[in-house]
């Protein structure tokens, strides 16, 4: 069973290509080699066959020429011994050249002419014998006058007969000659052939690697650098790095794109998490409202950004205490519920709010002025007043709050001070309210009560509570 | 960096090395084109008396139980080694394992008592068969073990078995070995282009250190216009005998002459049988109407070819000078003629084999002859023919010719030879010499028979052919000192 990656896919490819390559290359070296091969054995041809038939030819022409001068020193000759020293090399001479023309008749030429050849050097023979013997009893001094007369005849006819065989071999050599050159120009034709082809051959090894790499930019390195880029953005979407197709990029892009999904998701829980805790920290969690340690942040803020006058309240529920006693701490803590429901309701979002610790609540709000101050808390209060906690079986509790407040209002003052002094500003403020309240109450609760002293800065100390 | 360096460095003696190869491949032979100028009949020397086969043959196709080595050592061959009995009666030869003919048939010792029991047969054609006379049996009791019983002591059997006619064939491929020889040497036959030429390549399966040489071609030269032709164009490698032609060409850079150690004894050899040679009288104006001072030029004129009076080479320890026994007198030979009733005018033929001293000097042997009133009538036969009309059937009257084969004295103990001299007086003679009891007598006794062939004139004695070869310059290996006329290739390699 073929795994599915060698099926299709990026290997798959990759496996095509590398085969179309190298079957390409091996083809190329294969068609290469036989061409090589062919031409190879075109110049052997050449240098064996052809030279040696060249040289064969040429050494015709000159062996039979030099018959003719052979046959007039037999001719010619005095004594026996010149006429033999001629004979001899007359029949050396021949029997080479027949040693020859077998070799040439061997490399495939026309029968025609191999029989003219052969017509003319059998009556070249045939007259040297004749002459040889006729010449011997000339010299003998026993040849009569008719023979003398046909050595002259024989004579005229061996130059006629040698240089007629000189003629055809000569003929012989331009044949051979032509081949050659005929043989040359095909190696010439050949070897064109060969490097128009190999050119060709190069160009499309060329054309074949160019597109193999355009295709692998194409569906390889860009894909890649893709997911560089959605991995390299700050928000990454895992949408980004799906891409199409079926191949292993595809399926990398798609674990990716999971794992990237699930990374995201336990950030998102991480962020929940972390807001559920900063919550916790900054805020009582009975009530919701923020606690001390944020308001006394949330408050200095809005010091140092209002340039309204600040009302600074503290309220306390009356009697809680009483409540808790009578109703148990779970009702005791419903009263606390309801009361900071309905002092924030009483409240803008913008105000800052917070239970103090206990049954105790404090507010920092911008006002335009004292009286409107007052007012807010004034209403607050009735509101509480007038409506009574309604416990789950139907029975109300009537609640009732105190509130002491005290006014920020040197606002140029208040923006000359270093922001290290806002602290002790704020805390002068609740101490001179948490004042008023204790007048409130000893007034006899249920009431709002109001400093008229504007808080100080220079009033170092600690929180009122 | 070392590493890239080593890694260079390496590369770089890697291409070298390539290239080392390449070069080599581009110019070093290993072919060689060697000229003869006798095309043998056979290519089996067990078969035919033409040394020519031997040539080819000996040594690279064929190889016998011992070899005559080229420092002229007898050494063992298909043999291991032999020993002696010490009754002199029994040799005992422990022969190679492992051996196989060409055709893929193994070498034992019933193949090697097979091969020399055909020389001894009845019907044997083989030229060397004296040799053997005295071998009374043969046998072979392991296959590695050839023992040869004799029916007198024979010193020289372990050099007779290393004669061409005594080397080693396969009863399975000897009918065919005429034209197609298997042996077991290193070099194995590939084609005989009948007239032209015998190529031999390398034995891929040779028991022995292989050949440098992968292929030979010995290339037939059957005249003289053709040898020069062929020398003249470099396509020949070396010419494996002196001619006349040779010397000019030693002027190229390319060859050079090489001493050869062969004893080839130059002859005008006569037909004792036919008149008028069956006269002694005659046989002896011949010896006086030679001129070997001109004869010797044949050659040309830097060579002095060593005269000889008998057919014995001087540089053996048994020569007796006998130069001088007919020397050139043409009135002294005419007056022999007269003697014995030779007319003025006797037509005699001169028959000539198709080499380049049987033309040249069959020219000067004709002067000679006319100078002392023969008519000469000259008869150019091939080598086949010379072979069949002359050696065989001695149909003939005078013909010149070289005897090359060493120590073949006792073939005129021969009655069935061309030279057609059935003399008993000689055969006794030659009977003591094969008696001969120690070295001081085998000498004497071959000085005696030395001394009867020249007083018989059996033949006109000439001289000792010069042994030099035209060899290209970079051949090297050749067996230059075996006395045995052959070419031994398994040496040879070119130099560049």
């Amino acid at each position: 069973m073929i795994p599915a990656r060698y099926r299709s896919g990026l290997t798959a490819k990759t496996v095509g290509i590398t085969c179309l390559i190298a079957v390409l290359v091996i083809g190329a070296t294969l068609w290469t080699s036989r061409a090589f091969q062919r031409l190879d054995a075109l110049v052997v041809n050449m240098t064996n066959t052809e030279m040696d038939n060249l040289m064969t030819s040429v050494r015709l022409v000159q062996q039979t020429e030099s018959l003719i001068s052979l046959g007039l020193m037999l001719t010619a000759a005095e004594t026996q011994h010149e006429r033999r020293a001629a004979l001899i090399d007359l029949t050396d001479r021949t029997a080479w050249i027949g040693q020859l023309t077998t070799e040439f008749y061997d490399s495939g030429a026309d029968t025609e002419l191999i029989a003219r050849i052969e017509h003319t050097q059998q009556r070249l023979s045939d007259n040297i014998t004749l002459l040889n013997s006729l010449v011997r009893d000339r010299i003998d001094g026993q040849a009569s006058d008719s023979e003398l007369a046909h050595i002259r005849t024989l004579a005229t006819e061996n130059r006629e007969l040698a240089g007629r065989l000189s003629a055809l071999m000569g003929y012989v050599a331009a044949t051979m000659r032509t081949q050659m050159l005929d043989q040359s120009r095909q190696l010439s034709a050949e070897i064109q052939t060969h490097q128009q082809r190999l050119t060709w051959l190069t160009l499309l090894l060329l054309v074949t690697a160019l597109v193999s790499g355009i295709y692998f930019e194409m569906t390889v390195v860009r894909r890649i650098l893709r997911f560089q880029r959605a991995l390299g953005e700050p928000d990454v979407t895992p949408d980004h790095l799906r891409v199409g197709g079926s191949d292993e990029i595809s399926q990398l892009g798609a674990t990716m794109g999971r794992y990237v999904e699930r990374i995201q998701s336990q950030e998102a829980r991480m962020q929940k998490i972390h807001t559920e805790l900063a919550f916790l920290a900054e805020h009582d969690p009975l009530t919701e409202l923020a606690n001390r340690r944020h308001f006394h942040v949330a408050a200095r803020a809005l010091l140092e950004q209002t340039t309204q006058p600040l009302c600074v309240a503290i309220g306390d529920i009356d009697h809680f205490k009483q409540i808790n006693d009578r109703y148990g701490h779970a009702i005791g803590d419903q009263t606390l519920v309801h009361v900071a429901r309905r002092i924030s309701a009483g409240l803008r979002d913008t105000d800052i709010l917070a239970r103090f610790g206990g049954e105790e609540f404090a507010a920092v709000l911008s006002v335009r002025s004292s009286e409107d101050g007052y007012r807010i808390f004034e209403q607050i209060r009735q509101d509480i007043a007038r409506h009574p906690l309604t416990l789950d079986d139907g029975e109300q509790i009537g609640v009732t709050i105190s509130f002491g407040l005290t006014m920020i209002t040197d606002l140029d003052a208040r923006s000359t001070l270093p922001a290290s002094a806002l602290p002790a500003l704020l805390n002068d403020a609740l101490r001179q309210a948490d004042s008023a309240l204790y007048r409130a109450k000893r007034a006899g609760r249920n009431r709002v009560d109001m400093t008229t002293a504007p808080p100080s800065a220079d009033t170092t100390g600690t929180a009122p509570v | 960096m070392t590493t890239i360096h080593s890694r260079c460095r390496l590369t770089l003696a890697g291409l070298c090395l390539l290239l080392a190869l390449c070069v080599q491949s581009v110019w070093a032979r290993d072919d060689i084109r060697l000229g003869l100028q006798l095309e043998p009949p056979a290519l089996d020397p067990t078969v035919t008396a033409a040394a020519a086969a031997g040539e080819i043959t000996y040594g690279n196709v064929l190889e016998g139980l011992t070899i005559i080595d080229g420092n002229g050592t007898l050494q063992p061959r298909l043999a291991r080694d032999w020993s002696l009995s010490d009754d002199g009666l029994s040799y005992q030869f422990r022969l190679r394992e492992g051996v196989h003919f060409h055709d893929g048939h193994p070498f034992d010792a019933q193949i090697a008592r097979l091969s020399l029991e055909r020389i001894l047969a009845s019907d044997s054609l083989n030229p060397q068969q004296k040799w053997f006379e005295k071998v009374a049996a043969i046998r072979s009791p392991a296959p590695d073990r050839l023992v040869i019983e004799l029916k007198q002591p024979d010193a020289l059997l372990p050099f007779a078995l290393a004669l061409p006619a005594a080397v080693i064939v396969h009863p399975a491929s000897a009918a065919g070995n005429a034209t197609h020889p298997v042996g077991t040497g290193p070099f194995r036959f590939v084609a005989w282009d009948k007239g032209r030429s015998v190529t031999l390549a390398r034995n891929p399966g040779y028991w022995g250190t292989p050949p440098h040489l992968s292929r030979a071609t010995f290339m037939f030269m059957h005249t003289s216009a053709g040898t020069e032709n062929m020398l003249a164009e470099g396509l020949v490698d070396g010419l494996l005998s002196v001619t006349r032609v040779s010397n000019r060409f030693t002027v190229r850079p390319d060859y050079r002459m090489r001493l050869r150690k062969l004893e080839s004894k130059m002859i005008l050899a006569i037909n004792n049988a036919r008149a008028p040679f069956d006269d002694l009288r005659v046989r002896r104006a011949l010896a006086h109407a030679i001129d070997r001072d001109t004869l010797g030029t044949l050659y040309g004129e830097q060579f002095n070819p060593e005269p000889i009076g008998s057919h014995f080479p001087p540089s053996h320890p048994a020569y007796v000078d006998l130069v001088d026994r007919y020397p050139f007198d043409r009135v002294r030979a005419r007056a022999l003629l007269d003697e014995a009733g030779v007319a003025k005018g006797t037509e005699v033929t001169l028959t000539i084999p198709p080499t380049d001293y049987g033309r040249y000097g069959g020219l000067m042997i004709a002067n000679d002859l006319e100078a002392i009133g023969f008519r000469v009538r000259l008869e150019q036969l091939s080598w086949s023919e010379w072979l069949s009309k002359v050696f065989e059937q001695k149909d003939y009257t005078l013909t010149l010719i070289m005897h090359v084969e060493p120590m073949d004295l006792n073939i005129y103990a021969r009655d069935d030879y061309y030279f057609n001299y059935a003399n008993d007086a000689f055969k006794a003679i030659w009977q003591q010499v094969l008696d001969a009891r120690d070295e001081a007598e085998l000498h004497r006794l071959l000085g005696e028979a030395q001394r009867r062939i020249t007083e018989d004139a059996v033949n006109v004695f000439l001289f000792m052919r010069p042994e030099q070869n035209l060899m290209h310059r970079d051949i090297a290996g050749l067996w230059e000192n075996s006395p045995i006329p052959s070419f031994v290739l398994e040496d040879v390699y070119w130099q560049h």
